[in-house]
């Protein structure tokens, strides 16, 4: 089991401390659902994590694209689309199209290249345009 | 007319799994399905069938607010309804779809029982819509008819009568040119009183307060008891005109003609031989009060709170065997709608009948 749970890794470190905070929270929800796919817990089980997850992602994508519009983020259009794409997904493992475990490859998959890759371009951007970080954490506009 | 049990939804995708899900979620229940991932042949469906539902996804390649804008050009399907699909953190979309009119909106991910509601309710809805329109245009279409086939024979009455009068002009006989002279009468007063309902039928809704004008109830009354003065003859009822001053009411005068009329002709069909009806006007601050009695059989309690409701009231009988369609003081109480008055009845088995009818007054 112990294998299968993702850690806290030091490249998932945005630097901003409300996305850090609230990519923790994602990755436990994560973890939560691989747990339950390992020990076979009940669809409906599943389903709940799944709803959980869904809503917090919601909650986090707003959040995210709050931070990047507060600092007039060049690719937050092109961010926000990458967060469609997921809410598809998950929509369509939701109701059978996909596998729960398939799934989860997809969401692991997505959190690690997303986090790293996507989201690093704006601690990119927030070093390079040296923007205070409490801007971001207070949800501050110019 | 279109098969009701049969739902004819379109759903537009740019992800064929979409499609997939949506559609499966429809596929044992009444549906004719169409679903696909491009916009140009969803628009040729909409040529070709007309849709009670379409759903759409509003972040495809091609934007969803223009292919719904090219769907609902087509002529089948400018009323249809479209519920749009967006994701549920695309604010901007989601608040620019309802202001674009759309009919609702589902959020992805989805509920399944919300989007099967939605659904359902919107479809239904629109069929019912559609049967509405086409009962109420089939209505029309029969209502036209009749009305042509009632306006004949008067058209005939008139231009016999007409001959007849000629033809009696220099006759002895007074009381068959008397009586000639009547059906001529009566029968052009019928032909204008049928004119002007199917005047007012078509234009139930036009009914307008630009066509409103002043009348002379005084007068007006008078020219409808000369109307319903044979019938009132016929059962030995003295018609009782009383005058009370000058009294102008704000109105369209075929209308409150043809209101006043119901009302006296209810009167005398409801009164025994050598009975009595009265007619009074009043003035009360800024209405004008037409109070209609009689001391006919009355109307007993039960009946008389229902007496104005579509549906409730049947037509009774009159004294003398006279019949009825029920819908007389059912149009009187529309037309006193219209013109914003009031109604009052009061009634007593075995003594009579009072309706106080409150109009505005010209001012």
């Amino acid at each position: 089991m112990n294998d299968d749970i993702i850690k806290w890794r030091e490249e998932f470190n945005t630097g901003i401390h409300r996305i850090d905070l609230e990519h923790r929270i994602f990755l436990e929800l994560m973890n939560s659902f691989k747990f339950a796919l390992n020990t076979e817990r009940p669809k409906g089980e599943l389903l709940r994590i799944l709803t959980e997850i869904e809503k917090y992602a919601v909650f986090h994508f707003i959040s995210e694209e709050n931070c990047m519009s507060m600092i007039d983020y060049p690719e937050l259009k092109d961010h926000q689309i990458h967060h469609f794409e997921l809410l598809e997904q998950l929509n369509l493992v939701k109701y059978g199209e996909h596998e729960f475990s398939k799934f989860y490859d997809f969401l692991k998959d997505w959190f690690i290249n997303h986090t790293v890759s996507e989201d690093m371009k704006l601690k990119e951007f927030v070093s390079e345009n040296n923007i205070d970080i409490n801007r971001i954490r207070y949800n501050i506009s110019v | 007319m279109n098969n009701i049990d049969l739902i004819n939804l379109l759903i537009i995708d740019d992800k064929p799994e979409n499609l997939k899900l949506i559609s499966s979620f429809f596929e044992d229940a009444n549906y004719i399905i169409k679903a696909t991932v491009l916009p140009d042949e969803a628009i040729n469906f909409c040529k070709e069938i007309e849709f009670d539902l379409i759903l759409l996804d509003i972040r495809m390649p091609t934007d969803g607010f223009q292919v719904c804008e090219s769907l609902k050009s087509t002529i089948k399907n400018a009323d249809t309804p479209v519920i749009f699909m967006a994701e549920k953190t695309d604010l901007e979309n989601i608040s620019k779809a309802f202001k674009s009119g759309c009919r609702d909106i589902i959020t992805k991910p989805f509920q399944l029982d919300e989007l099967i509601s939605k659904i359902t309710t919107h479809s239904l809805l629109h069929i019912q819509h559609r049967k509405i329109n086409e009962l109420m245009s089939a209505k029309d279409k029969i209502f036209s008819i009749i009305c042509h086939d009632m306006r004949s024979p008067y058209h005939s009455l008139i231009g016999f009568s007409d001959l007849l009068l000629e033809n009696l002009n220099n006759t002895e006989n007074t009381e068959a040119y008397k009586y000639s002279q009547i059906i001529n009468k009566l029968s052009v007063k019928n032909l204008e009183l049928l004119d002007s309902l199917i005047g007012y039928a078509r234009n139930l809704e036009k009914a307008a307060l630009e066509s409103f004008e002043k009348i002379n109830a005084t007068s007006l009354i008078s020219e409808v008891l000369q109307i319903v003065q044979p019938s009132a003859l016929l059962k030995d009822i003295k018609l009782i005109q009383e005058i009370g001053g000058a009294a102008e009411i704000y109105g369209k005068k075929d209308l409150i003609a043809t209101m006043i009329r119901n009302f006296l002709s209810n009167a005398i069909k409801f009164t025994n031989k050598g009975g009595h009806v009265s007619i009074q006007t009043k003035q009360a601050g800024d209405w004008i009060e037409i109070i209609i009695s009689d001391n006919g059989i009355g109307i007993e309690d039960k009946r008389l709170k229902t007496l104005f409701e579509y549906g409730k009231t049947k037509s009774s009988m009159g004294t003398n065997g006279e019949v009825g369609t029920g819908y007389g003081l059912m149009l009187s109480k529309e037309i006193i709608d219209k013109h914003n008055g009031r109604i009052t009845v009061d009634s007593q088995p075995g003594i009579g009948t009072q309706f106080k009818i409150s109009l505005p007054k010209y001012k």
